[in-house]
């Protein structure tokens, strides 16, 4: 083919990638839909089944744990499970947005259509891949670190809401449990950063301790004016009083309220974003720098434990800024109030992992320094801002 | 008779000393304080374009010191040169700097013709001109891809040199039949005409990239993260970039209007208008960065001034096939996207050069990096280093 | 950029300063090209660079050439003022066996790797320099690779496919001038 022929191909390609991606962007919300369909049409079933377990073991005299036992742990063991699924998904959807905005396509082989296999096969052979582990490590501190870092996320899916009525563990604490065990990965990087006998690897471990360690404190203290707000630390609470509309038309949901809502809203964007490690605040793991960071010696299984810890946070941390800010499960418009609980709260979990993954992929990495000095010189400071005239507005309203 | 492969017994020299046993890492750091800790940038990495080595003393963050090592790559050009002819050498001068091959081929060229004092014809050097500069454009388009990736933004690379640079090694493989190595510039003129309809698909590249650097200032120039990661990093005065030897757009970062085809003009560059680009703070990153980035756009002009000028003719000058310039030296340099890269040539009336010497730019601009350097943090290392733009080919030879 | 006239005039007014002499059959160019002692050197470079009237503040390129047969190495320094935009060619001569100059990267840091480069491919020894050490080659290279009477001996890199290419006889030892 001669060079104008080409280059009409180039072009063609080009606009096809248009109609690709709102192909793809239909699909993935369908798929969505239909994912979170089958959980939410689980849930009662589940509980029907669980009391007419109750009926029969009260008939014919089992002993009392038995649907007990089920009632328990069989219907969180399920949605844990599709919500430990869904990471997996957002590392395809990174992939294809990765690729859309570095003109080019992105998985398409695996699977058929548009590579959606493509996570799955990466899983698979990470599984089957040698693990390395390098001289004059410290042995055990090396092995550990994955699973310090991986346990933390998994446990922070327990007191989220999937829906209305939709969730595993619900603590009255719910929020102060999740920046607790968030914070205990940090103690993950640490050990791989220390336990492979790598300079890089300590650099990285280190600052990322730091960052994380840093960032913790205006994250928390965003989620504080939705508490104060709210009168409550239980995230099925927060999100059940952001339904209804005020004066008929806006949404109840944090995030309109005046001022305090989009500034803590963003804050809490900004200091989640960091605390993940993603760019612009992904100096753990400086690809161009450290080559890997304190997961450079990692390889096989420990390094998938890496990744889906990651993942798993950007999910977990979008999930609660959808619960927290954006309603959790309140629709937007009144009309559309019959779409499910769990399929607006899906939607808006994906609407913030959109902004995490646009931000990857558009904007450098920030200096070390320039990093704490953000977070202890700006983002520290409006967080105080923000909750003293939350406090004020209380005040207001109770006199 | 064959030699062994990686001997194990290497062979005895005159008088029963052994070779050495292998290469001897040494560099100038000798002394690591209680606090300090030695950190190699080393032969691999992501950020160091290529196979350097720099070793960094670092307290905490901050670097104390720093010794780049170089000869990674070192192929012995300028040895082989001595024993190829001529035209032999011009392919072995592509792979100097694999970025700009172009004007390697022509700093050879140059010197050459200088001894021969051969009549080159007017389309041959418009056609020079417009290779040399689209050369430039490119190797700039590199600089700007891996420059993003070396600081974390990810996505530049791919619109400079997945894209637009392709779109320029499309029009380089039609007119010359290679992506990089071209040996395109011959002495005398070119190798070959441009083909049928290529003046017009420059013309069209060049309508192409307008809008496309809109969206590299967009992505990268204006953006505020870059902007901090770059203002007021590596800092090198106007003196002592002189005194290092700089020249090209890290010279022109820090001050001096030194362009060689403004002051001393080669070719035909006297009949083009266009500006040369100076930085604005005082020789730091986002200087040398402002400054490839506004060549980037002066080359495009200059294309299109000389895709407009651009006569008919012959483009080959009247040279023999086997040509053996007359005994003597010359030195000639040529405007390369790094600096100034010179041709060192004496020729002795054979067919094949007696020595044949490169001004390497990127050799010379390399020296400044260990006191660019101190002061400033591990992140910062990367971030001069990518600003340099410098291309091992070139530094090692 | 180069001019005889600027050179005669450097040769006038710097002391210890001729112009090079004309060698039968034998084109320089650029014409204008000035000569020194190597003791005279770094005096001579110092006045060179602070001369109000010269400015030769960049340091272009040095390089070595091996005249086998006349039994000398010839360094040439080119030189270049940034703002008077005009340049230099400095030249100065060292005998074959023993081969030590002054170094002038203390006048110009540009000089530093050039004169590394010179002392790795070819052996010249420039007294007070920093950190003459090789840089291209490896340390404990054997022997100066530039230099035209420079026998290769196999070592542990080489692999046996040099050998056809030209220079190189039948061994792979490169083929010594004649």
């Amino acid at each position: 083919m001669n060079y104008l022929e080409g280059l009409a191909q180039k072009e063609m390609l080009r606009a096809q990638s248009w109609r690709r991606s709102a192909v793809w962007l239909a699909g993935l919300i369908l798929l969505g839909i239909a994912g979170a369909s089958l959980v939410g049409e689980l849930e009662p079933k589940l509980s029907g089944m669980a009391k007419f377990l109750q009926d029969i073991s009260i008939q014919k005299g089992w002993p009392v744990w038995i649907p007990a036992a089920f009632f328990i742990f069989i219907p969180p063991a399920v949605l844990l499970g599709i919500m430990m699924g869904l990471p997996m998904f957002v590392v395809w959807w990174e992939r294809k947005v990765a690729a859309h905005t570095q003109v080019r396509l992105g998985p398409m082989e695996v699977g058929g259509w548009h590579g959606w296999a493509q996570v799955m096969a990466d899983g698979i052979k990470l599984f089957l891949k040698e693990i390395i582990e390098p001289d004059g490590i410290d042995k055990w501190v090396f092995r550990l670190a994955p699973f310090v870092v991986f346990i933390p996320a998994y446990l922070s899916f327990a007191p989220l809401p999937f829906g209305k009525g939709l969730v595993v563990l619900n603590l009255d604490t719910g929020v102060l449990f999740l920046m607790a065990v968030s914070g205990l990965s940090t103690v993950g990087i640490l050990m791989a950063g220390w336990g492979s006998a790598n300079k890089y690897s300590l650099l990285g471990g280190l600052r990322g301790a730091a960052q994380v360690v840093s960032y913790e404190i205006p994250r928390f203290l965003s989620c504080v004016p939705v508490v104060m707000w709210v009168g409550s630390l239980s995230l099925t609470r927060i999100s059940a009083a952001q339904s209804g509309f005020l004066w008929g038309w806006l949404p109840r949901w944090f995030i309109f309220y005046p001022v305090v809502g989009q500034i803590s809203f963003a804050i809490y964007l900004i200091t989640t974003i960091a605390e993940t490690n993603r760019v612009p605040f992904d100096v753990p793991e400086a690809e161009s720098e450290l080559v890997c960071g304190f997961h450079t010696e990692y390889g096989g299984m420990m390094f998938a434990f890496f990744f889906l810890a990651e993942y798993s946070y950007v999910f977990a941390g979008s999930l609660l800024g959808a619960v927290l800010f954006l309603g959790g499960g309140a629709p937007l418009f009144s009309f559309l109030g019959f779409i499910p609980s769990w399929a607006w709260l899906l939607g808006k979990t994906f609407l913030l992992v959109f902004v995490f993954l646009l931000a990857r992929w558009t904007l450098p990495r920030l200096r070390v320094d320039r990093i704490m000095d953000l977070c202890w010189k700006v983002f520290l400071e409006w967080t105080f801002v923000v909750i003293l005239a939350m406090g004020f507005v209380i005040l207001w309203r109770v006199k | 008779m064959t030699s062994p492969i990686f001997p194990s017994n290497p062979p005895k020299i005159d008088g029963g000393a052994s070779l050495s046993t292998g290469p001897v890492f040494e560099t100038k750091i000798e002394q690591v304080e209680e606090h300090e800790m030695l950190l190699n940038l080393g032969p691999q990495h992501p950020s160091t374009h290529g196979v350097l080595r720099v070793v960094l003393k670092l307290d905490g963050e901050i670097i104390t010191d720093a010794v780049p090592d170089v000869g990674y790559l070192h192929r012995g050009v300028e040895k082989l040169s001595e024993h190829r002819t001529y035209p032999m050498n011009i392919v072995l001068s592509d792979r100097n700097d694999y970025l700009g091959a172009m004007t390697n081929n022509w700093a050879f060229c140059l010197a050459v013709e200088k001894l021969l004092k051969v009549e080159i014809p007017p389309r041959a050097e418009y056609i020079r001109v417009i290779v040399g500069e689209l050369n430039r454009v490119a190797s700039h388009m590199v600089f700007y891809g891996t420059y993003g990736i070396d600081l974390g933004a990810f996505t530049p690379f791919l619109h400079s040199f997945g894209r637009d640079r392709e779109e320029i090694l499309d029009l380089f493989e039609e007119i010359s039949g290679a992506r990089i190595t071209y040996n395109y510039i011959r002495v005398g003129g070119i190798m070959l005409d441009a083909p049928d309809g290529w003046i017009g698909r420059v013309q069209a590249f060049l309508e192409r990239m307008k809008p496309r650097l809109v969206e590299y200032d967009k992505l990268l120039t204006f953006n505020p993260i870059f902007k901090d990661r770059n203002i007021g990093i590596g800092k090198l005065s106007a003196e002592k970039a002189v005194a290092y030897g700089f020249t090209g757009p890290n010279l022109r970062a820090s001050g001096p209007t030194c362009d060689l085809r403004k002051d001393h003009p080669y070719s035909v560059y006297k009949d083009f208008q266009y500006d040369v680009a100076l930085g604005i703070g005082g020789g730091d990153c986002y200087d040398r960065f402002l400054v490839r980035r506004q060549e980037i756009s002066e080359s495009l002009k200059i294309v299109e001034q000389a895709c407009k000028k651009i006569p008919e003719g012959p483009v080959m000058g009247k040279v023999a096939k086997v040509y053996r310039p007359p005994a003597g030296e010359v030195y000639a340099q040529v405007e390369a996207p790094r600096g100034w890269l010179g041709s060192y040539l004496v020729s002795d009336g054979t067919d094949t050069p007696y020595r044949y010497h490169i001004r390497a730019p990127s050799f010379i601009n390399l020296q400044a990096l260990g006191e660019m350097v101190k002061g400033w943090k591990v992140a910062d290392v990367v971030a001069i280093l990518g600003s340099l733009d410098f291309v091992l080919g070139e530094v090692d030879r | 950029m180069f001019s005889t006239d600027l050179a005669k005039d450097v040769a006038r007014k710097i002391p210890r300063l001729t112009t090079v002499p004309e060698k039968p059959n034998f084109i320089r160019d650029p014409d204008g090209q000035v000569m020194v002692l190597p003791g005279n050197l770094h005096e001579v470079c110092v006045n060179l660079r602070d001369n109000p009237q010269y400015l030769f503040d960049l340091p272009l390129q040095m390089t070595a050439v091996d005249y086998w047969k006349e039994n000398i190495f010839e360094l040439v320094y080119c030189l270049y003022s940034t703002k008077l935009r005009q340049g230099l060619v400095l030249k100065t001569q060292v005998p074959r066996s023993g081969p030590e100059i002054d170094s002038v990267s203390d006048v110009w840091p540009g000089m530093n790797w050039q004169e590394r480069e010179v002392y790795d491919l070819f052996g010249i020894t420039f007294k007070s320099h920093p950190y003459l050490k090789r840089i291209l080659m490896w340390e404990g290279f054997p022997g100066y690779p530039l230099r035209k009477d420079y026998v290769h001996l196999t070592d542990r890199y080489d692999s046996g496919l040099e050998i056809g290419t030209p220079g190189l006889d039948e061994k792979g030892i490169p083929i010594p001038p004649k």
